[in-house]
């Protein structure tokens, strides 16, 4: 009886009031997704369709709006330039900030803590204050009409918050395997590679997968640092073609938008706990 | 052990020397920290350094002559009055948002912690925008506002209220406040999950221990509950106030560009007007300096706190 009490709500009156608890989640959750379905049904539906009824199921199964998302637009450029700029930032970012995250974790050298102060700092500092001087310092490199001024940047704006991830992950090693292969004559090297890898590699994932959502997702930066539409990853190339060309065109938009969602989606429905734990231990 | 390998004399030792000084742990953190230092310095410190100096200058941003004009460009700045409309703005901005997605967060969270039918099915229904681009959301929501296809104005006209039926992002009463809906429904999910996240750190007895004490919910609530996520409270204070000054920018000059009749230019935007529109570098500078001291006065307290209680852990 007692252990059953942290829920306030018992009897009749919990009855009723566990159901307006229900009531007000599902309305939470209409009003959320309702937008994002609302959108997926508008990119089956024909022009002509959606100017007789904005809302209403799709009559057929009918793909001429992605067709035409596809290829009557430089989409594919766009996701090419995405994918290019995403994974080469995420190899980047999960080598340094492993290296980075092991030394903090497990050496205990003069700095440790400044180090890992300066990276949590930076971690909180809007980017776009330091907006003016990349921009410059990418055309002094000489990088100005390459995806490496991004892909640089988004190394640097993320790495505070991957380093602090994988910092907790190596932490919450045991330290005694470590000894062991120390003591069997393993150097540095190898035992992170051979020893603490293997163990913290589900941590790696974590890093992993909220990085790509978030650089796959990136729009202010990349739409202030690449020149030519022709570099455009998806965000911009969303904002500048699709919010332009079909704007009178709204299944077509519709369509865009649902392909530009899918990859994020589909890792956020594949590995939501992931992506939970990620987050939060970041910000634990 | 590396000898074994090698036939060169001279190469193992120095491979050996090598072997030693990594042992240090000086040498080995130091060494391990590198790239991830060199990234931050190159790309982050150092623009942040270089952008101080630009604001002492006035500049085009391409031609190799810089007028050195002192503090300038923050006198000017604090004597403009759109300067002083986007600071209003932004400040509105913040406090919309902090009002409208700390309670509806940390109610939610409070709510779905408990395990029951459909609790996850809930959280990941309030979570899944943040999968999407602000590029995404914007371009969903500018279409939600259209006042003439779009779906919302559609709603009203249906069921006879043509009346609210209004040009949302057009009408400068209107437009703010419906950017910051659009902003909340984008974000509220990611800081209920953090609220989640502290609740599930909590141990259970603490709860079983305050029922012997009192069966009021609202009790338990602000002498225990609340208490006990202060961190979570802090952190997403923290998100809410350096996004507001922020990120909100790139969400809000896609929708509107700061209109109508600056109705929602923040900071940021006004920022990157002067800049990208007006070349004028050395003005904007200062003011982005200008937004640093007041995000990193106000958050200065906050971040150490957090890293001080991570550091300890």
């Amino acid at each position: 009886m007692k252990r059953q009490s942290v829920s306030p709500s018992r009897g009749k009156a919990g009855c009723l009031g566990g159901f307006l608890h229900h009531a007000f989640y599902l309305v939470v959750s209409v009003l959320t997704l309702g937008p994002l379905l609302w959108i997926a049904m508008l990119s089956f539906r024909s022009r002509r369709e959606f100017a007789a009824q904005p809302f209403g199921l799709p009559s057929s199964l009918y793909l001429d709006n992605y067709i035409k998302a596809i290829t009557d637009s430089p989409f594919v450029t766009f996701v090419v330039n995405s994918v290019l700029v995403s994974f080469t930032a995420l190899i980047i970012l999960l080598v340094v900030s492993t290296m980075a995250g092991y030394a903090i974790a497990r050496i205990p050298f003069k700095g440790s803590k400044f180090l890992f102060v300066l990276l949590i700092m930076t971690d909180a500092v809007p980017i776009f204050v330091i907006l003016i001087p990349l921009f410059i310092l990418v055309q002094m490199l000489g990088l100005s009409d390459s995806l490496w001024s991004l892909i640089f940047s988004y190394v640097a704006m993320r790495i505070g918050l991957s380093v602090i991830l994988m910092r907790g992950f190596f932490r919450s090693i045991s330290s005694e395997l470590e000894d062991a292969a120390r003591i069997d004559g393993c150097n540095l090297m190898q035992r992170l590679w051979y020893v603490m890898l293997p163990i913290v590699r589900p941590g790696l994932l974590v890093a992993a997968i909220v990085n790509f959502i978030f650089l796959w997702n990136e729009y202010f930066l990349a739409t202030i640092l690449l020149p030519r539409q022709a570099m455009f990853t998806l965000p911009p190339g969303l904002a500048a073609v699709f919010m332009g060309r079909y704007s009178a065109n709204w299944p077509v938009m519709a369509a865009g938008l649902t392909l530009s969602i899918l990859p994020t989606l589909l890792t956020f429905m594949l590995a939501q706990d992931k992506i939970i734990v990620g987050w939060t231990t970041t910000s634990k | 052990m590396s000898d074994v390998f090698t036939d060169d004399e001279g190469r193992s030792r120095s491979r050996e020397k090598m072997q030693r000084l990594l042992r240090s742990p000086e040498v080995a953190g130091w060494l391990l920290c590198l790239p991830a230092l060199l990234m931050l310095v190159v790309f982050f410190l150092g623009p942040a350094i270089v952008g101080f100096r630009v604001s002492l200058y006035k500049w085009d941003g391409a031609s190799p002559s810089m007028e050195f004009v002192g503090l300038g460009n923050y006198v000017e700045a604090l004597s403009s009055e759109r300067f002083w409309n986007a600071m209003k703005v932004n400040w509105l901005a913040f406090v919309g948002s902090l009002l409208t997605q700390m309670p509806l967060a940390l109610g939610l969270a409070l709510g779905l912690s408990r395990k029951g039918f459909g609790m996850k099915v809930y959280r990941s229904a309030i979570f899944a925008p943040q999968v999407m681009s602000i590029a995404a959301v914007a371009l969903l929501w500018s279409l939600l506002y259209n006042p003439y296809q779009g779906p919302i104005n559609q709603l009203f006209r249906s069921i006879g209220l043509d009346v609210l039926a209004t040009g949302w992002l057009g009408n400068p009463d209107t437009a703010l406040g419906s950017l910051l809906v659009a902003t909340a429904w984008f974000y509220f999910g990611f800081h209920m999950v953090i609220f989640m996240a502290g609740l599930a750190a909590i141990p259970k007895e603490i709860f079983e221990a305050v029922q012997l004490e009192t069966n009021s919910w609202l009790k338990t609530l602000v002498y225990v509950t609340l208490p006990l996520l202060r961190e979570q409270i802090l952190l997403v204070f923290v998100f809410i106030f350096a996004g507001s000054f922020g990120h909100l920018m790139g969400f809000f000059s896609l929708m509107t560009e700061g209109g109508p009749a600056g109705a929602t230019e923040l900071l940021g935007i006004y920022m990157s007007l002067q800049a990208f529109r007006a070349n004028r570098y050395g003005y904007a500078s200062a003011i982005s300096a200008i937004i640093l001291l007041i995000v990193g006065g106000v958050l200065a307290w906050p971040a150490l706190r957090v890293a001080r209680d991570r550091l300890e852990y």
